[in-house]
């Protein structure tokens, strides 16, 4: 992508804010982190955001949630889950409600580099 | 970018649609008599000791439980091996149960009535309908107790599968056309969460099938390369067979860190002490 890629995080666990943050950061993308899905999806009434990663299991707003609002909303947009109470049926309900991806964690940073990249691609 | 497997009451219809299927999707398809001969290869054991252990139930005069458990590890690993790669079909009556897990894979179960698969059998063998009916069923029973004392399961269980086709209630067409539709669904797309666990499921079953003749029940986990190995052993064996297991697993590539729990057996501790 030629301009600077927006990603919003959105975890409930501040040390996977900082941690993301400064990993997607290195790789030159610009990061907003949120710790609500609430204050998360006011952000993104306000702000384009290319992709969206997001935790599953919140407190008020869970990923799940957050995901169908923000396809609803019919930005162009890919939603990345990520959980560390992944099955195989949670895995298979994102995407049918139109996950990007579904990642479990723990997962190294450049597992996300990864597939931030290949949406990326996908948007261009 | 999905997985298919085939069961079928039927190896001849399993076949059939397997083929036609892959054909549709530009899918890979493998078969059993694949997996048998790459198994062989890999693990240098003939070919006929993968293909008995495939049909044959236990029997005093067959291969003992022990071995049947080492040679099953082994075609478990090597079947986790070609999954690796996606859009693949695989067609074989253990495909739904050597994985389990994974989302991308779609487990499609395709039943032939009875007199269908009698019919054939006539028409192939020159044979009376009574008689090839007696022959299926016989061959039914004996499939299912293998799946039984195999797996401990009971086969074709409906949860086993995402799609169970009844050929007498749908035309085959009907069948390649639902199974394309089915695998084209986003819920068997192969996502990064299903594609770590094939690659954690595949560490695991080649590292199991290394060391199952040390233990035919041993257990193996493994996750993003890091893999934990549970096992018994005996009083002062135990010292000896977790340094077995080291020196075995450091050797394999992919594994970045190992855990190894063997707990005493007192089964067999106790055993030796009355010998």
């Amino acid at each position: 992508m030629s301009r600077e890629l927006n990603i919003l995080i959105v975890d409930d666990e501040p040390i996977v804010l900082k941690r993301l943050k400064s990993a997607l950061e290195k790789n030159g993308f610009h990061v907003e982190t949120f710790d609500d899905g609430e204050k998360a999806l006011r952000r993104l009434e306000e702000k384009d955001f290319d992709i969206v990663v997001t935790d599953l299991r919140m407190p008020g707003l869970d990923g799940m949630q957050l995901l169908e609002k923000v396809l609803a909303s019919g930005k162009n947009v890919k939603v990345i889950l990520i959980t560390g109470y992944a099955t195989i049926e949670i895995a298979r309900e994102a995407l049918v409600k139109g996950a990007y991806d579904f990642i479990a964690k723990p997962f190294k940073p450049n597992d996300l580099r990864e597939v931030i990249t290949r949406a990326a691609r996908e948007l261009e | 970018m999905s997985i298919i497997t085939v069961s079928s009451n039927s190896r001849k219809i399993s076949e059939e649609i397997g083929k036609r299927s892959a054909a549709i999707l530009e899918y890979q398809i493998f078969g059993q008599e694949t997996l048998v001969t790459e198994t062989s290869t890999s693990y240098g054991t003939p070919g006929e000791d993968f293909s008995r252990t495939l049909s044959d139930s236990p029997s005093l005069r067959g291969i003992s439980s022990k071995k049947r458990k080492e040679l099953l590890a082994c075609l478990q690993a090597q079947f986790a091996r070609f999954l690796l790669a996606d859009n693949i079909v695989y067609t074989g009556p253990i495909g739904h149960l050597f994985i389990q897990g994974i989302s991308h894979v779609l487990k499609v179960y395709v039943a032939e009535s009875i007199e269908d698969q009698a019919s054939r059998l006539m028409d192939e063998e020159q044979i009376s309908l009574n008689k090839a009916m007696k022959i299926i069923k016989h061959r039914e029973k004996d499939h299912s107790k293998w799946i039984k004392e195999t797996f401990g399961v009971d086969d074709p269980a409906p949860s086993s599968f995402d799609l169970k086709i009844e050929l007498d209630k749908v035309d085959i067409e009907k069948a390649y056309q639902l199974i394309v539709e089915t695998v084209g669904e986003k819920r068997f797309k192969a996502m990064t969460y299903s594609r770590n666990q094939m690659a954690d499921h595949e560490l695991a079953y080649r590292v199991r099938a290394l060391l199952v003749d040390l233990n035919p029940d041993i257990r193996v986990l493994s996750q993003g390369g890091e893999v934990t190995v549970y096992s018994k052993s005996p009083g002062r064996a135990r010292e000896r067979s977790l340094k077995v297991i080291r020196e075995r697993v450091e050797t394999i590539d992919g594994v970045v860190k190992l855990k190894v729990n063997v707990r005493e057996d007192l089964f067999r501790r106790m055993e030796k002490g009355k010998r």
